[in-house]
């Protein structure tokens, strides 16, 4: 039988980080982190789990990757889609911390609209440092095809942040 | 395949990549929630069924969320009691169904895949005297379908499909000749092989529909063709499922609804890309339609449809739509029904109005025709809609390009010349023949065969247009009378003591 208080006490802390670093708001992280062990506790159901750290970053990932999109998605209905070009226009924050805040949101907003698959390839790679092995071995695909995933999404990734430029309205930039 | 690079400082994304990673976060998440956790998790191992709803209202904690899923069970129209104690797979579809039903911008992959048979009986008539019959053939044509393309969807009204279609086709000629001349012929026709380019032919059509208006545009980029088909007379409700994204959206609506004669069973759980999803079977009583659906039962948001259409003997057709995306921004300009500069437009009608047992009789007495003028012994069954309609459009290709091929043959021209494509009145024509068949099934289909209608057929061994004999009658939900089809295509109401003897529908 699990003992899920242990696996939440051991594991808990990675799986914080792991969301609140894609979502940097408290409250979608707390959202995050209790849906990813439910979700962890089905699987447990269905197959021996061999690797907890390895499945509860790529659930945390998934999770917290379905709550940006689902954010922004909220953001488009309910305010005037200019969130992000509002943060890029306003006076430049002579802090480095405050730059990097603005890229790092960014980047999410960018990871929100790429491809599901695409986007946790790159968390998974990019943020959380797992080989194309590893991560391979946690989405069913072989190396080539996390390569071949990873390769596309920093091209669009790119492309995106790019067009994410201070002063780019949000309402105009289309989709490709 | 190589690990990643090393980071590049200069580089806008790993900048934003290492602001990403190193982003301040508090110290592990707040005491109330790993104690709402982990209640939950007790919870779980008391309760081991899956109860998803259920879970996650209980660890929703914010009063929004909680408000969110009130109108989600609201929704429902079931008691609030009922549904937390059932958390069965019904529950679970209904929120799939909701959630599927509120989106407002989707795309999604679509495969389709067909494998069709047909023969084509003909007769080719030669410079003889009338009545005279010197070729028939018979062609036994193979197709395999492929398209593979990306639909988009913006509500209320509009879809865009981008599909790439590959055909590949073998065909077979048997024949009889009742001269040398027509034997010469045949010979020639059956020694003939069908070019490299049309066995094997590959298609772009980009088809926009606006289901406010009830319009298509087609466009095939190739041909710089673009075809406007106007759906006049259509009843709003119709509108709704008129094409692929919307069809599925009644399916669901009426699976959800309980409406009609659509089944809901659960296929339980499966992984798709490596994720968990939750499926369920959606079958269309009569019409030999399955629908599977397959949602994620997190976000409860569609992961894969899948679809299967029985065509009888001609074959089967399955279809698969993935890799949903939602909630982008799609510009309106994707789905304006002004063909491209450069493109030659067309126009075509086609009566959507709701079909009625006229309908009915205008199909029976196509098939009459086919038939020495007597009816068939009975109605087709609506399996084989979707094939008789097909085999109707292949025969008018095929005679024309049987036709072609004679041509070729007589003069000894170049045989790998693609027979000319129809002339917009052949196409309107056409679609017209189509149109007629589409109809009487559909009637047949969905008005008469539902499962309260009363209906008989009595058409078996009756000649086309004799008077006075009824050939089928059904009773309409809305009537105390039955409306009566007669063998001269009339109609007329009658009272049931009024109704001829007929023997039990088997």
């Amino acid at each position: 039988m699990t003992d899920w208080t242990q696996i939440v006490r051991r594991h808990g802390d990675l799986v914080w980080r792991t969301a609140y670093r894609l979502l940097g708001d408290t409250a979608d992280a707390s959202d995050c982190y209790q849906k990813t062990f439910l979700e962890a506790v089905q699987l447990a159901r269905r197959e021996t789990v061999g690797d907890w750290p390895a499945l509860l970053r790529h659930l945390a990932t998934a999770r917290a990757l379905d709550l940006l999109r689902s954010r922004y998605r909220r953001r488009d209905r309910s305010e005037p889609a200019v969130e992000v070009s509002e943060l890029m226009d306003r006076e430049p924050d002579p802090s480095r911390q405050a730059e990097a805040s603005e890229l790092a949101e960014r980047l999410r907003l960018a990871l929100a609209e790429l491809p599901p698959r695409q986007a946790e390839v790159f968390c998974l790679c990019r943020l959380d440092g797992m080989s194309y092995a590893e991560a391979a071995d946690r989405l069913e695909l072989d190396s080539n095809g996390v390569g071949a995933l990873l390769h596309r999404a920093r091209k669009q990734l790119r492309r995106r942040l790019a067009s994410l430029q201070p002063g780019v309205d949000l309402e105009a930039r289309g989709e490709s | 395949m190589n690990e990643p690079d090393a980071f590049n400082h200069d580089d806008l994304l790993d900048r934003a990549t290492r602001a990403l990673g190193e982003t301040p976060m508090p110290e592990g998440p707040p005491e109330e929630v790993v104690r709402q956790l982990l209640a939950a998790l007790e919870a779980e191992a008391d309760d081991p069924k899956p109860s998803t709803l259920k879970r996650r209202i209980f660890t929703m904690k914010s009063i929004i969320r909680m408000a969110a899923a009130a109108c989600v069970l609201l929704a429902l129209g079931l008691g609030v009691f009922c549904i937390l104690s059932q958390s069965g797979p019904k529950l679970a579809f209904a929120d799939a169904a909701d959630a599927f039903l509120n989106i407002q911008t989707a795309t999604c992959r679509v495969r389709i895949q067909g494998k069709t048979k047909m023969k084509l009986p003909m007769e080719l008539p030669m410079k003889r005297p009338k009545g005279e019959q010197n070729l028939t053939i018979t062609s036994t044509i193979t197709s395999t379908i492929t398209s593979t393309g990306k639909l988009m969807f913006l509500a209320p009204s509009w879809q865009r499909m981008e599909m790439e279609t590959e055909t590949d086709t073998e065909t077979q000629m048997e024949g009889t000749a009742s001269t040398p001349e027509a034997n010469k012929i045949l010979k020639i026709l059956q020694a003939q092989k069908m070019p490299e380019k049309m066995k094997k032919r590959k298609t772009s059509m980009i088809q926009v529909f606006d289901a406010a208006k009830g319009e298509t545009l087609a466009l095939e980029p190739e041909q710089k063709m673009a075809t406007l088909t106007r759906m006049e007379n259509m009843p709003e409700q119709s509108k709704n499922s008129a094409n692929l994204y919307f069809n599925v959206r009644a399916v669901i609506e009426e699976a959800r609804t309980g409406k009609k004669n659509v089944k809901v069973e659960s296929l339980g759980e499966k992984t798709i890309g490596g994720r968990t999803a939750m499926g369920y079977s959606l079958r269309q009583d009569g019409l030999g339609v399955k629908w599977d659906f397959w949602f994620d039962p997190t976000t409860a948001l569609a992961v894969r449809i899948e679809l299967e259409m029985a065509m009888g003997h001609m074959g089967e057709m399955s279809m698969v739509m993935d890799q949903f995306r939602t909630g982008m921004d799609l510009d309106q300009s994707l789905f304006s029904l002004e063909a491209p500069k450069g493109y030659k437009t067309q126009t075509m009608k086609v009566d959507a109005s709701e079909a009625t047992i006229a309908d009915l009789g205008k199909m029976l007495r196509v098939l009459a025709r086919k038939n020495k003028d007597v009816f068939p012994d009975k109605l087709p069954d609506p399996k084989d809609a979707f094939g008789l309609i097909m085999k109707e459009s292949a025969k008018e290709s095929a005679k024309k390009a049987a036709e072609a091929a004679r041509k070729r043959a007589m003069k000894q021209q170049a045989r790998n010349k693609r027979p000319e494509g129809p002339t917009p009145g052949e196409m309107q024509a056409m679609a017209d023949r189509m149109q007629t068949l589409s109809r009487g099934l559909q009637f047949f289909a969905l008005t008469a065969m539902a499962p309260e209608t009363d209906w008989h057929y009595a058409g078996k061994g009756v000649k086309l247009d004799t008077p006075e004999v009824p050939i089928f009658w059904y009773k309409p939900t809305t009537s105390e009378k039955y409306k009566v089809l007669y063998a001269d295509l009339s109609v007329k109401e009658l009272a049931k003591d009024e109704l001829p003897e007929a023997e039990p529908r088997p």
